[in-house]
């Protein structure tokens, strides 16, 4: 070899080395990353969001992650993740596991303050194929489940919120109907068996450490559900609204007192409470009680790019958040609501007035 | 005189590599920022790692190994990936480990009607009943034609306590040191919340 080509082929080398270098840092300094943490059960609006923000900010970078919300908020608090906005589906979770929670060598809390801005309800989702999918309603949805023909799917009450609530569901049937058979015919048996027991306050439902079922089909996650339903190996799963439509599956809605949508009914829905014997979490008590479904964001304390949170929040809660949700299938609050309102960063308060 | 046209090259060359050393040593410090950033996740071995994991039997009988006596066990391999709450899918990877069933053979085995718990230094834990230990797990891969997971037919699936992803020690985010893999003969995935991350504690559940 030649010097000269020698010393051609050092500067082709470090050019290998220094293009990508000299690029990645160049990328990575013209655009703001902000970090979505979000409920598994959001990731379709959430991420058209993230499009449309960028679309309009290409000086941002979102980057969306879904989670259950428990551990949306764990990756926060416990493994220390650097997020930005965090969106859960479970509002009670925010207050519960980040206000008081001290962030690590400061006195302030992760957070102390969050906002109200979607609800869903819980109902069935099934397809055309589904057995008698010409005939089940809000009126008999129970009765047609309960055939022996009829294959039903929920999520495992243990790790998904979508699987204990279908358990709340049918225990709300059962005084709506006023039919005590419901949660038994439509879940079937299970070994261990799931009880329940009345106290002055509620229906306690208690989920031994094993579930394993009869009759239903249990799967980790409602994204499995849909994928058996498509295929033909279940006629009907308990389902998000929002999710079972932005899947183009047929939803059969339940009345509003049982399906965890609306606040007139909290108090009935406060009547059933779903209790594990298994503690996935060492931070979580394993028990839930029935609540109307809202979904709610905040942005962490220790947001290392505070600015771009915000204003990622505003387009979120903002026209053109709602839009998209509605687009999805998602109901929206108008205005949102906020929890500790005094604490909310000053540019966010506008949007929880009456537009 | 004489000596000039010699010294001339030399001169030259002397000059040149007044130019070529900054770049050389521009070049040097990028391949050590480069391995730095892109070795950082798995730097260090998982050898060198103080970590301890306690298995609990169904009689209460505990033993404690270290991740050096980990590694000294009859290794088990296979293939397998998860995806998420989300349906978004990882891997599937070349998985080395030793069986969890082989672990609990240290404590005394476990029976048909025992379960085990399998919870991290993060504070999470996933219950596993007999069959599940025994590779009864739904599996599932992606359909392009649906942009689904279908559920799939499995053979030789297990649960693995993997100490190995693709040949390397596990990276901080993937759990190192010791993370719980499902895996088998088919590069199959299941769900997420199965693969426990930062492994520390086996226990047998006696009627679990």
């Amino acid at each position: 070899m030649s010097g000269s080509s020698a010393r051609v082929n050092v500067l082709l080398i470090l050019l290998v080395l220094l293009v990508p270098a000299v690029a990645n840092g160049a990328c990575s300094s013209s655009r703001t990353p902000i970090t979505v943490l979000c409920a598994g059960s959001l990731i379709v609006p959430i991420q058209e969001l993230a499009d449309e923000f960028e679309a309009a900010h290409p000086e941002f970078d979102v980057v969306v992650e879904g989670h259950g919300s428990i551990q949306v908020i764990r990756e926060v608090t416990e493994l220390h993740q650097e997020a930005d906005v965090m969106v859960v589906a479970d509002q009670s979770l925010l207050p519960m596991l980040m206000y008081g929670n001290k962030m690590p060598d400061s006195a302030d809390d992760y957070a102390n303050w969050y906002i109200r801005f979607a609800t869903n309800r819980l109902g069935i989702a099934y397809t055309s194929q589904s057995k008698y999918a010409a005939e089940i309603g809000s009126a008999n949805w129970y009765e047609v489940l309960s055939r022996p023909d009829v294959k039903v799917g929920i999520s495992e009450p243990r790790i998904d919120s979508c699987g204990y609530r279908a358990f709340m569901v049918c225990q709300l049937a059962e005084d709506y109907y006023s039919d005590n058979t419901i949660l038994e015919r439509v879940m079937g048996d299970f070994s261990p068996p799931i009880t329940v027991s009345d106290n002055l306050e509620a229906h306690v439902i208690s989920v031994p450490q094993i579930v394993k079922p009869k009759r239903v089909i249990v799967r980790g996650y409602s994204v499995q559900l849909l994928g058996l339903l498509e295929s033909g190996d279940l006629d009907y799963s308990f389902e998000y609204e929002s999710v079972a439509k932005q899947h183009g599956l047929g939803f059969v809605e339940l009345p509003p007192e049982i399906d965890l949508s609306s606040r007139d009914f909290a108090d009935r829905y406060g009547q059933v409470v779903v209790k594990m014997d298994f503690q996935r979490f060492a931070s979580i008590n394993p028990e839930f009680r029935g609540e109307p479904i809202q979904y709610a964001l905040t942005i962490p304390a220790n947001s290392p790019r505070w600015d771009a949170a915000i204003q990622f929040a505003e387009f979120l809660l903002g026209p053109d958040g709602q839009r998209v949700f509605l687009e999805s299938y998602q109901p929206t609050l108008v205005p949102p609501e906020a929890d500790n309102p005094d604490n909310i960063p000053a540019s966010l308060k506008p949007l929880l007035e009456e537009w | 005189m004489a000596s000039e046209p010699k010294n001339e090259p030399k001169n030259i060359r002397t000059s040149r590599l007044r130019k070529v050393v900054p770049i050389l040593i521009l070049g040097l410090i990028c391949i050590v920022a480069a391995v730095l950033v892109y070795a950082h996740p798995w730097s260090g071995s998982a050898a060198d790692i103080e970590w301890n994991l306690t298995l609990v039997g169904s009689n209460s009988e505990n033993v404690t190994l270290s991740l050096k006596d980990i590694k000294a066990l009859e290794p088990k391999t296979g293939q397998g990936g998860f995806f998420t709450t989300t349906g978004v899918i990882h891997g599937p990877y070349n998985v080395k480990g030793v069986s969890i069933a082989d672990l609990c053979e240290l404590v005394g085995g476990m029976g048909p009607s025992d379960g085990v718990m399998v919870s991290a230094r993060d504070g999470y834990s996933a219950f596993f009943e007999h069959d599940e230990v025994e590779g009864n797990i739904p599996t599932s891969e992606y359909d392009p034609a649906t942009g689904n997971l279908k559920e799939v037919p499995h053979e030789n699936l297990g649960l693995i306590v993997m100490y190995e992803q693709d040949g390397k020690p596990l990276s901080d985010d993937d759990g190192k040191p010791l993370r719980l893999a499902v895996a088998g003969d088919d590069r199959l995935l299941t769900e997420g919340f199965r693969w426990v991350r930062w492994v520390d504690r086996i226990e047998v559940i006696p009627n679990g």
